[in-house]
C-alpha cells in the first residue's frame, strides 16, 4: 500500500464527518427561514399540481364552453374563462406543466453540460481556448435577442424552446464554473492533493466540484426563476409554445386582447409567474444563507 | 491595461465575423422567401424569380454573403426588400425610440435603486430596511410584460392619464410626447430597481462592516462623511458594472415592452421583419444589437479595471 492511499483513507472519514455536520446544520439554517421553507413548498405543491395536471385540473386545457364566455372567477370556474370559454384555472395548471417544465429541463441540461464543461475548461488550456471562444459567440448575442432569432429559425414547439434557451444558458453556466475552478485551483488544499498524485478526475469531482457546489445551486435557482420569464417572454410575443399547449406565457399573451373586460385573464397567468419567480429567488437567498458562515449559531442568541 | 484594451478589442473583431456569417445563414435557412412573402399567394412563378431577380437573390449563396460583409464594413447596410430604403436609415429611425426607452429606463433605475439601497444598507435591519427589501424583492420577481399590460389597464384605460400605446417622436410632439414613454419605462425600469437596490445593500453592507470604516467612525468624522466619502465610493464601482450589464440587457429586453406598447423600436424591426423574410434588415439590426451589446461589456470591464487598479486582467491567465 502505497503512500498516496494510506493518506486517503485516514482523511476520509475525518472529511466525511465534517461534511456530514456540515449538511445538518446547513439545512437547519435553511428551516430557521420561514420563507425560504414556504417558497420550497409553493414550489413543490406547484411541481405536484403540474405532474398531476389530468386529475387536479378541473376542466381539459382546451374544452371550451361557448355558453360560458368571460366567465368572471366564481364557483364554476375559479379563476374565470377566456375568449373561446376555457376554464383558466385549468389552463394554467396545465400551463405549470409547460412553463415549470421547461424551465427544469433547461436548468438540469445545462446544469449537467454548462458543469462539465466549466471544469474541463478550467483543467485543460486547449480545450479552455476553444470553449471560451464558443460561449463567447453564443453570450455575445443579448439573451431575449438571441432565443428570438433561434425560435425564428425552429419553429414554435416546446423541444425548440428548450433548446434556444438551453443555448442561452449553457454559456453562462460555463462560464461561471470555469472561473471557480481557476480560483479554486491555487488553493493550497488542491495543490496538496496534486503533489499527492490524485488524478484530474478525482480533482474535479472530489475537491472542486463540492466545492462550488453551494454557490452553484443558488445560481441555478435564479436561473430557474430567470428561465421561468424567458419561456413566458418567449412565448408572449408567439414564438414559444405552440398555440394548442397553454403555458402562463401564451394565456398572458392571449388575454390581453380582452383586458378591459375580462381582467382575469390578465392577471392571473401573470401573478403565478410572479408567485413562481419570487418563490425561487427567495430559495436562492436562504440556500445561500446556508453558505454564510454569519448565519451559524444565531439561533442560540 | 493597454494590452488588455488591444486583446478585447481584437477578441470582438473575429466574433463578429462570425457572428455575421452564422445569421446570414441562420436566415437563409428560414423556409420561405421574402418575394413570395411580399407578392402574396396570388403570384405567379415568373413574377416571383422576377423579383428574386431584383432583389439579387438569384446569385449563388457565396456572393450574396461576400456582398453583404462587404457592405458591413464599409457601412453600406444594402436596401430593405419590404421598406425600399436604406437600412442604415430604418435602423437609425427604429433605434431612438428603444434607446430613449433603454436609457431613461436606466436613469429612473440607478437613481433609485442607488437611494434606496444606501437608506436600506444604513439603517439595516429598521423598518424601513425591511420594507424596502420586500418591496426590492418583490419588484425582481414581477414579470416586465405584465406590469406593463397592468399600468396600461390602470393609468391608460381607468384613469386615462398617460395613452394606452404609441410613440411620438421628440420632433413632432416636443415635450408632449414623453407622456407616451412615461408607463413603457415605468414597466421597463421596476425590475432593474428591484436589482440595484438589493445589490447596492448588500455591497454597501459589506463596505460598512469593513476596518476602515471602523477607523473613520473612530476618528470621529460626522456621519454623512463616513458614509458617502468612504462608504459610497467604494459601492458605486457595483453601480457602474450593473448599470453596464442593465443597460445591454435592457436593448434585448425592449422586445417585449415595444411589443406591448406598439413602439416603433428595434425589437420590433426585427419580429415584424422577421415574418417577412426581409433578410438585409433582420441580419443588419441583430448585427447591430449585437454588436452595442458587446461593446457595452467592453466598456463595462474597461470602466471597471479603472475604477478598482486592483483589477488586473493580465493575471487572470497566466
Amino acid at each position: 500500500m502505497n503512500k498516496e492511499t494510506t493518506a486517503l483513507e485516514e482523511t476520509k472519514p475525518i472529511e466525511a464527518a465534517v461534511m456530514r455536520k456540515r449538511r445538518e446544520s446547513g439545512f437547519r439554517v435553511l428551516f430557521r427561514n420561514p420563507l425560504a421553507i414556504l417558497s420550497f413548498l409553493y414550489l413543490a405543491g406547484m411541481g405536484l399540481a403540474a405532474v398531476a395536471a389530468p386529475w387536479v385540473a378541473p376542466y381539459g386545457p382546451n374544452y371550451m364552453d361557448i355558453d360560458a364566455r368571460f366567465t368572471a372567477p366564481g364557483f364554476h370556474h375559479w379563476l374565470g374563462t377566456d375568449h373561446l370559454g376555457r376554464d383558466v384555472l385549468s389552463r394554467m395548471i396545465f400551463g405549470a406543466r409547460t412553463t415549470m417544465g421547461v424551465s427544469l429541463a433547461v436548468v438540469m441540461t445545462s446544469a449537467l453540460a454548462g458543469t462539465a464543461l466549466g471544469l474541463i475548461s478550467g483543467f485543460f488550456r486547449k480545450a479552455d481556448e476553444i470553449i471560451m471562444r464558443i460561449t463567447d459567440l453564443l453570450m455575445a448575442f443579448p439573451p431575449l435577442i438571441g432565443g428570438l432569432a433561434i425560435m425564428a429559425f425552429l419553429g414554435p414547439s416546446v423541444k425548440n424552446v428548450v433548446l434556444a434557451l438551453w443555448l442561452v444558458t449553457v454559456p453562462r453556466v460555463a462560464r461561471i464554473v470555469r472561473g471557480e475552478t481557476l480560483v479554486l485551483r491555487e488553493m493550497t488544499f488542491i495543490k496538496a492533493a496534486q503533489m499527492m498524485k490524485a488524478g484530474t478526475g478525482r480533482i474535479m469531482f472530489l475537491h472542486i466540484l463540492p466545492n462550488i457546489m453551494s454557490p452553484l445551486v443558488v445560481y441555478f435557482t435564479l436561473l430557474f426563476a430567470g428561465t421561468i420569464m424567458a419561456e413566458a417572454g418567449l412565448s408572449f410575443l408567439g414564438i414559444g409554445s405552440p398555440p394548442e399547449v397553454p403555458s402562463w406565457g401564451l394565456v398572458l399573451s392571449e388575454g390581453r386582447y380582452y383586458m378591459r373586460n375580462a381582467w382575469w385573464l390578465t392577471v392571473m397567468p401573470g401573478v403565478a409567474i410572479f408567485l413562481a419567480v419570487l418563490s425561487c429567488n427567495l430559495l436562492g437567498d436562504g440556500i445561500r444563507d446556508v453558505g454564510d458562515p454569519r448565519q451559524y449559531g444565531k439561533a442560540r442568541k | 491595461m493597454l494590452r488588455f484594451l488591444t486583446r478585447r478589442i481584437l477578441t470582438i473583431i473575429p466574433l463578429t465575423l462570425v457572428m455575421a456569417i452564422m445569421m446570414f445563414f441562420l436566415m437563409r435557412l428560414l423556409p420561405g422567401d421574402p418575394a413570395s412573402q411580399l407578392l402574396g399567394l396570388e403570384a405567379t412563378p415568373e413574377e416571383i424569380h422576377a423579383l428574386k431577380v431584383e432583389m439579387r437573390l438569384d446569385q449563388p449563396v457565396y456572393v450574396q454573403l461576400i456582398t453583404w460583409l462587404g457592405g458591413l464594413a464599409t457601412g453600406d447596410l444594402g436596401e430593405s426588400f419590404y421598406h425600399k430604403m436604406p437600412i442604415s436609415k430604418i435602423l437609425f429611425n427604429h433605434l431612438i425610440p428603444t434607446l430613449k426607452l433603454t436609457l431613461f429606463s436606466l436613469f429612473f433605475a440607478v437613481i433609485i435603486g442607488t437611494c434606496a439601497g444606501l437608506v436600506s444598507a444604513v439603517k439595516q435591519n429598521s423598518l424601513t430596511d425591511r420594507i424596502l427589501v420586500v418591496i426590492s424583492t418583490s419588484f425582481m420577481a414581477i414579470p416586465g410584460m405584465w406590469l406593463g399590460l397592468l399600468l396600461v389597464l390602470f393609468f391608460g384605460v381607468v384613469l386615462g392619464w398617460f395613452p394606452v400605446a404609441g410613440y411620438e417622436s421628440f420632433r413632432d410632439g416636443g415635450f408632449g410626447s414623453f407622456k407616451y414613454l412615461v408607463l413603457p419605462v415605468l414597466a421597463m425600469a421596476t425590475a432593474e430597481i428591484g436589482i440595484l437596490t438589493k445589490m447596492v445593500r448588500a455591497r454597501m453592507l459589506d463596505v460598512l462592516h469593513q476596518d476602515y470604516v471602523l477607523t473613520a467612525k473612530s476618528k470621529g468624522l460626522p456621519f454623512w462623511k463616513v458614509i458617502f466619502k468612504h462608504a459610497f465610493k467604494n459601492t458605486l464601482i457595483t453601480v457602474v458594472t450593473l448599470s453596464g450589464m442593465m443597460l445591454a440587457a435592457l436593448m434585448g429586453g425592449a422586445v417585449i415592452t415595444e411589443n406591448i406598447f406598439a413602439i416603433p423600436g428595434m425589437g420590433r424591426l426585427i419580429v415584424a421583419s422577421i415574418a417577412r423574410r426581409d433578410y438585409l434588415v433582420v441580419q443588419s439590426a441583430i448585427m447591430f444589437i449585437t454588436f452595442l451589446y458587446l461593446f457595452l461589456n467592453f466598456l463595462v470591464d474597461v470602466v471597471y479595471a479603472f475604477l478598482d487598479p486592483r483589477v488586473s486582467y493580465g493575471s487572470l491567465k497566466s
